[in-house]
């Protein structure tokens, strides 16, 4: 299995532990991925202009295609978006046409093959439970957690394909492997409040804070996020901002780092260390 | 040489200055809210005990030769990353050191140094030619490369051609120079006067046959009888008198061939003395260039080096605030105007649509040493600054390749939280705070409800793909009931309108109403109403599209 990684703006100085975490997990799984320079996933533009959003979309799709591989993203932004740019351009000649004649200047062509594939789908469905099962180390005991689907990846179905967007269960599927157990929480699917932040920080917080005392209302020990965005509101946005004391708060732990606990992978990989609210108690868990 | 020496004194006292001024700069400049509170003295205070732990710490100290040796010298972050770019820089930057050394400084370095120095033998004279070849090669490749790169082609301006420029003048003078001397009868005359007072009369006529077939000299107008006697006594007048400081021309492996070149114009740049005027041609152009050198890309020839040592020392996690505020300031000078931060950055393309240059790095940064140097920008420069600076994603990718070793990150981190105070802040802002002044004070006129026919923006967004879907909406509420942000707001008023009723006014043709509401811009964008809508009604989309006319009407126009 080899794929493209995408890891996405976010992840390379606000969240290297989300990439080293998946790169150690995903070799231990027998994953080859392949460093490709990509450009950003055109998420951040959707609100400014559709045509700069399709073009850095379609730019990164054809990149791929050069390179005959599949994506797998970290972030569930940037899956959303390169999903959704893959149909409209599909489905849009006349957008298309625009595209791919903005992309043969550079030498790129958009043919629509590109698989993409967020981490969650990759592990659920292309490595499969029995493989990761077997790389099993260390399982959790008494470690609850509230699983945080994203929107993007989640929504709009139709378009995403990623799970069933009413419930799903592909993140709870992934977390009992490691002996930890998923909550049900009302909150589950709602939205963590980063798209409107350093826009409406008001509002960002305060959906984060309904999110957080959902997880805590379920005694949730912390939660779990496949999505850079997500973690940074979870974590650092959490801890500088909504101003809880660490026994209000609620932690976060990327879905690769929680897999690397549990394979028995190095803590530099995996590095906990560089999350912001404290993480080092999980270990008590095993 | 007076003239040498007083515009020697001139370029050299603006050059000083100028480095003064730079200095003072590196210490003065605030970038970002938090560097404004910091004194000068402060900042200097503040550098000199970093630099002395750095001094007396073994580990940084090992880090400062590491750094020194691999990426000051060899450069070796811009060897991994492009070979041609770095057979560019170290082929100017050998050729050029070499010369500045061994041939400029040659009264302090290489005389002292080397007992039978002198610059017309070898090994000095074929060094000074391997020297200048280099940096002609070097400057070839840079200009090819900003000819045939679009990406560069884009951003190279008119300091970085007059750098190249004052380069070329500078070495193409000193070729010419070699080569007009060295046909120069006057010169072989001035020489005989000045050396040769060993010699006889009678050995000179033959002298002159021996460097007129062995050393190119030319002597116009002067009938020469070459003979194979006339050869052999000039041989032993030029070993007894000449030989010890003459290596033969033809080493001169570049100015040779120029001098060959100007053998037919010899009568006229003899009486010209066209070595004299070189002479001025090259001196000038050097002096031009060292007086420049504080307010040119030159500059990095002093700053990238610190910057490359500070970056390989403390990499981007640079504990004081005074130290972080001193480096952005000093990062802003250490600009090579590469380039390579704007061919790799993530967000690049988006010029192929918005057509705004300070979408990428290297224009930002010099956008950004503009508002630092005192310059007020215009307000549509600092509108499209203030643009290309929130569309970039804080990534890292520049900051990572950057040859300078330029922390662009915190750069952008804290230009960004500046620029959020003034009056271009981010776009999205900007709008929100329009459409809020807007949804407080309401027209009190009774709109009337449009024919969608006549409505040009409700026309666009009928046709496009997933916007269309409106006219299905039957207000079921479905919508609002599910959206997160109707949840949290205390009433509709706050949020303006809720997601069916903005479906409900496109139906009605109110797109102007849709555009006036808060809600656009409070939306999360998660998706909840479109997934749940039981007609398919592509809501959030709708709100992106509605997005996307506001920010190309309000913002853009």
């Amino acid at each position: 299995m080899k794929y493209a990684l995408f890891s996405g703006c976010k992840s390379s100085f606000y969240l290297p532990q989300y990439r080293t975490s998946s790169e150690a997990v995903l070799s231990a799984l027998g994953v080859e991925l392949k460093e490709v320079e990509f450009n950003c996933c055109g998420y951040p533009l959707r609100n400014k202009s559709e045509d700069a959003f399709l073009l850095l979309a379609a730019k990164n799709l054809a990149i791929a295609e050069q390179q005959g591989l599949p994506i797998l993203t970290l972030c569930q932004c940037c899956f959303g978006s390169l999903k959704h740019a893959d149909h409209y351009l599909k489905n849009n000649p006349v957008k298309r046409e625009m595209i791919v004649n903005l992309l043969k200047e550079e030498g790129l062509d958009f043919k629509g093959t590109t698989e993409i594939k967020h981490i969650l789908t990759v592990l659920a469905t292309d490595i499969g439970f029995p493989a990761i099962e077997k790389q099993i180390k260390k399982k959790f005991k008494g470690l609850k957690i509230a699983p945080h689907y994203g929107c993007h990846a989640l929504r709009p179905s139709n378009i995403t394909q990623f799970d069933n967007a009413q419930a799903p269960t592909i993140f709870e599927d992934i977390l009992r492997l490691t002996g930890a157990e998923p909550v049900d929480w009302s909150k589950r699917l709602d939205c963590c409040g980063n798209p409107l932040w350093e826009k409406n920080n008001e509002l960002s917080l305060g959906i984060l804070k309904q999110k957080i005392d959902s997880a805590r209302e379920e005694s949730a020990d912390m939660i779990c996020t496949a999505c850079n965005y997500c973690q940074l509101q979870f974590d650092e946005i959490q801890k500088n901002e909504l101003g809880n004391t660490p026994a209000e708060q609620s932690p976060s732990i990327l879905v690769s780092q929680l897999l690397g606990l549990s394979m028995g992978l190095s803590d530099k990989e995996i590095n906990i260390e560089a999350n912001h609210i404290d993480l080092s108690g999980i270990r008590n868990f095993f | 040489m007076v003239i040498f020496k007083i515009s020697f004194f001139i370029s050299f006292a603006i050059f000083a200055v100028g480095m003064l001024y730079r200095f003072f700069g590196f210490f003065q400049v605030a970038i970002g809210p938090e560097a404004k509170s910091f004194s000068f003295f402060k900042r200097v205070t503040t550098f000199l005990s970093s630099l002395f732990i750095v001094f007396v710490n073994p580990l940084h100290l090992f880090r400062l030769c590491k750094s020194i040796i691999l990426d000051v010298v060899l450069q070796i972050q811009l060897l991994r990353q492009d070979f041609l770019k770095w057979c560019m820089h170290i082929f100017i930057y050998c050729g050029f050191m070499g010369l500045l050394l061994i041939h400029a400084l040659e009264d302090y370095i290489s005389e002292p140094l080397f007992t039978d120095y002198f610059s017309t033998i070898n090994p000095f004279m074929l060094l000074r030619n391997v020297l200048g070849v280099m940096v002609i090669l070097g400057l070839v490749i840079a200009i090819q490369r900003r000819r045939k790169n679009t990406g560069l082609r884009l951003i190279s301006k008119k300091p970085d051609f007059m750098a190249i420029i004052v380069l070329a003048v500078i070495m193409i003078s000193g070729f010419l120079l070699e080569g007009s001397k060295i046909i120069s009868a006057p010169v072989f005359d001035d020489m005989i006067d000045e050396w040769g007072s060993m010699l006889d009369d009678e050995e000179i006529s033959p002298l002159k046959v021996y460097w007129q077939e062995e050393y190119g000299v030319v002597f116009p107008k002067q009938t020469i009888e070459v003979t194979p006697e006339a050869l052999e006594e000039g041989e032993i007048a030029h070993d007894n008198n000449c030989g010890f400081c003459h290596s033969k021309p033809v080493w001169a492996f570049a100015s040779y061939p120029i001098s060959v070149g100007m053998r037919p114009m010899a009568g006229l740049f003899n009486a010209l003395r066209m070595d004299i005027v070189l002479w001025y041609v090259h001196f000038l152009s050097c002096f031009i260039g060292l007086a420049y050198l504080p307010f040119s890309k030159f500059l990095h020839i002093i700053t990238s080096p610190i910057s490359i040592l500070v970056n390989g020392i403390a990499g981007q996690n640079i504990k004081k605030p005074e130290n972080r505020a001193t480096r952005r300031a000093l990062d802003l000078q250490a600009c090579t105007h590469c380039g390579t931060c704007t061919l790799h950055c993530s967000v690049a393309p988006v010029y192929q649509m918005f057509s705004n240059a300070y979408i990428f790095p290297s224009e930002k940064l010099l956008a950004l040493k503009e508002r630092t140097s005192g310059v007020s920008l215009s307000p549509e420069i600092q509108q499209q600054f203030s643009e290309g600076s929130f569309i970039c994603t804080n990534c890292n990718r520049c900051s990572e390749l950057c040859p300078a070793g330029i922390n662009l990150q915190d750069l952008w981190i804290e230009s960004k939280k500046e620029i959020a105070q003034e009056q271009f802040g981010d776009p999205c802002v900007q709008l929100m705070a329009v459409k809020e002044a807007k949804w407080s004070q309401p027209s009190k006129e009774n709109i009337k409800i449009a024919s969608p026919k006549q409505k040009t923006d409700l026309g666009i967004l009928e046709s496009s793909m997933q916007a269309g879907s409106f006219s299905l909406c039957y207000k079921c509420m479905i919508c609002t009931t599910s959206c997160p942000i109707v949840g949290i707001a205390e009433d509709y008023d706050a949020i303006g309108m809720a997601p069916h009723q903005i479906m409900h006014s496109l139906s009605l043709g109110l797109i102007d109403r849709a555009m006036d509401s808060r809600m656009m811009w409070d939306c999360l964008t998660c998706y909840k109403c479109q997934e749940n809508c039981p007609q398919g009604v592509q809501i959030t989309d709708i709100f992106y599209e509605i997005k996307n006319m506001i920010f190309e009407k309000e913002y853009k126009g």
